[in-house]
């Protein structure tokens, strides 16, 4: 969910961080997206 | 720091995860073991997770952020010497004791060890220790919300109190392990992508180690002599003191971590726990040490980035994090920030309110006050004492606005009750002629020897209360290694002489609770589910790591 949220957030709105130029929220909420599909799989992996 | 209403809906989240938590755990507890013990039926890779998240609090992320500003890579001593070492140790050869012998609290397991007083004088100080820690991890997170978002001290305290209240009234321990488990995955992702950011700013390692002195980007090669570092600490002192006496005294006997590994769902996996929990140990430096040392060098580089300095002077390194956070995060991701650090706060205080809980329900309030109740009474005690240690954390709270001096004094009592405390599961655990006398007496004369030593030396002006200053050391970490040392030397010595002319328990006693009479059970698991296997993994690791930051 968090990682969905600064995706949207990286997409949407252009917040830029000080001393950071890269869209941090998206390149984050994409990694976040990935570990918890990940962790989906593990899951339903252990139950079948 | 101004926060987004993304940064605010993020945090929400996180307050409506941990009280669901809470909510969804509740239907499963029925009996006071399930409430104070989780009745033995974690799986195993939460009970890892929640092992290294219980010690893992906000003030560790931030004070060890600050300290790799200060110390450079040497910080990283408290975890591949300080820490994983005594965790190996506790799942190889303690772990089968503390399960096997059902004890529900360490405390019970001295109980059925040794004695009555050994158990009661233990159970008393990690029953008032677990109160202040859990007060003083209020207290720095009322300080720094307000430092840092500008909120009322007493709003951002009785906010996570009621929380920590509501979940941990609901589930009991079983709440807190999953909360941990949650603040664990919140901690790596809102602090690793801070590191890894902040390392390509200052131009990778090697554009670190360019910009810095070479005592701080090396781990061992200048321990030779305390003048060589920043910390003040030699060779022997790092090893004997942090690596042996304070990390096995912490790790192998703290109840608040122990207890984690005992809430698992079987011998194997109780094992497993810190074996596992060893893994993500060994890289938690990488995600909260490392932003301090680039946050230097970035500091040194004119690219808009300077450590905060205090208003007296020097530098203020204990808001390198957030101040880091603030300059490379955005809103969104400073949320997740500051998430992770109020969701650190939140689980010490939960971790800590309900190791107290246990502690008090079954060593003191049936051990002493009232032994034969039924279960339900128990349950029912367990929750009213939810409500009291948590009162009890916020009272210490506020008690530490008056007295700023109380962290230090903490710390020191933890290093006076810590160390001898091992130096008495040692002999316990693998000595069958250790006595109760011996082990009581043993922790009485090692706290002594931890607080004379402290009051003879003097360092970084603290200490010397005794009048006499028989050494000065460098700083307040050698100080306090070498207390450790002096204190486990004075148990172990004083336990051993009086056990050897007091009358040991009957064989028959110690079944399950001692070396030599613990049958340990040997499992046909695949290598990789068995303890030495993982340990050896652990352990080659361990050293290549200490090797590559030589």
């Amino acid at each position: 969910m968090v990682g969905a949220i600064l995706c949207v957030t990286g997409i949407a709105v252009d917040y830029r961080a000080p001393l950071e130029s890269a869209n941090v929220n998206l390149y984050c909420g994409a990694s976040m997206l990935v570990f918890a599909t990940v962790m989906l799989w593990l899951a339903r992996r252990s139950r079948s | 720091m101004r926060l987004a209403p993304v940064d605010y809906l993020i945090l929400a989240l996180y307050f409506v995860f941990v009280l669901s938590i809470g909510w969804i755990v509740k239907r499963k507890v029925a009996t006071s073991e399930d409430f104070l013990t989780s009745g033995r039926s974690v799986p195993v890779w939460i009970t890892s997770l929640a092992f290294i998240a219980a010690n893992l609090g906000a003030q560790e992320v931030i004070g060890m952020c600050a300290s790799g500003a200060k110390y450079g890579i040497m910080t990283a001593h408290f975890y591949w010497i300080g820490a994983v070492p005594a965790m190996l140790f506790v799942g190889v050869f303690m772990m089968p004791f503390y399960y096997g012998s059902r004890a529900r609290s360490v405390p019970e397991y001295l109980k059925l060890r040794f004695d009555e007083k050994t158990r009661a004088l233990n159970a008393v100080t990690f029953a008032v220790m677990t109160v202040f820690s859990s007060g003083i991890s209020m207290y720095a997170l009322g300080l720094l919300f307000e430092l840092v978002l500008h909120w009322r001290f007493t709003s951002s305290v009785l906010l996570a109190a009621a929380i920590v209240l509501v979940y941990t009234f609901l589930g009991g321990l079983t709440s807190a392990i999953y909360s941990e488990v949650l603040q664990f995955f919140l901690i790596v992702l809102g602090f690793a992508p801070l590191s890894i950011l902040a390392v390509m700013k200052a131009g990778g390692w090697s554009g670190i180690a360019s910009r810095l002195p070479a005592v701080m980007t090396n781990t061992w090669k200048f321990t030779g002599h305390p003048s060589e570092n920043p910390m003040g600490v030699e060779v022997f002192g790092l090893i004997a003191g942090l690596g042996f006496v304070l990390s096995f005294g912490y790790w192998c006997t703290d109840f608040l971590v122990v207890q984690r590994a005992m809430a698992a769902d079987s011998m194997s996996a109780a094992r497993r726990t810190p074996l596992i929990a060893a893994f993500p140990k060994m890289i938690m430096p990488f995600v909260v040490i490392v932003p301090g040392i680039a946050a230097l060098a970035l500091s040194h580089m004119a690219v808009g980035y300077s450590i905060p300095l205090k208003p007296g002077g020097g530098p203020d390194y204990d808001q390198t994090l957030t101040t880091l956070m603030a300059q490379i995060y955005p809103s969104g991701m400073l949320g997740l920030g500051l998430t992770a650090l109020m969701a650190s706060f939140m689980s010490g205080m939960a971790g800590n309110v309900t190791a107290f809980n246990t502690v008090w329900t079954y060593d003191l309030y049936q051990g002493h006050i009232r032994k034969h109740a039924p279960d339900a009474h128990y349950l029912w005690v367990g929750r009213a004492t939810t409500v009291v240690g948590v009162g009890l954390s916020i009272a210490t709270a506020y008690l530490a606005t008056h007295f700023n001096n109380i962290m230090d004094f903490l710390q020191l009592v933890f290093g006076f009750v810590n160390a001898p405390l091992f130096a008495t599961f040692l002999l316990g655990m693998f000595w069958k002629r250790a006595t109760g006398h011996g082990a009581f007496t043993g922790l009485i004369a090692g706290t002594a020897a931890a607080a004379a030593t402290h009051g003879l030396t003097l360092a970084e002006g603290k200490g010397g209360w005794l009048g006499t200053v028989l050494h000065t050391f460098p700083s307040t970490m050698a100080q306090n290694f070498w207390i450790a040392i002096f204190a486990w030397s004075t148990c172990f010595l004083v336990t051993l002489l009086v056990s050897l002319m007091s009358a040991p328990k009957a064989e028959a006693e110690l079944h399950n609770l001692v070396y030599g009479l613990t049958k340990i059970p040997q499992e046909q698991v695949p290598w990789y589910k068995r303890p030495a296997p993982l340990a050896a993994i652990v352990i080659a690791a361990l050293v290549i790591l200490n090797v590559a930051f030589w």
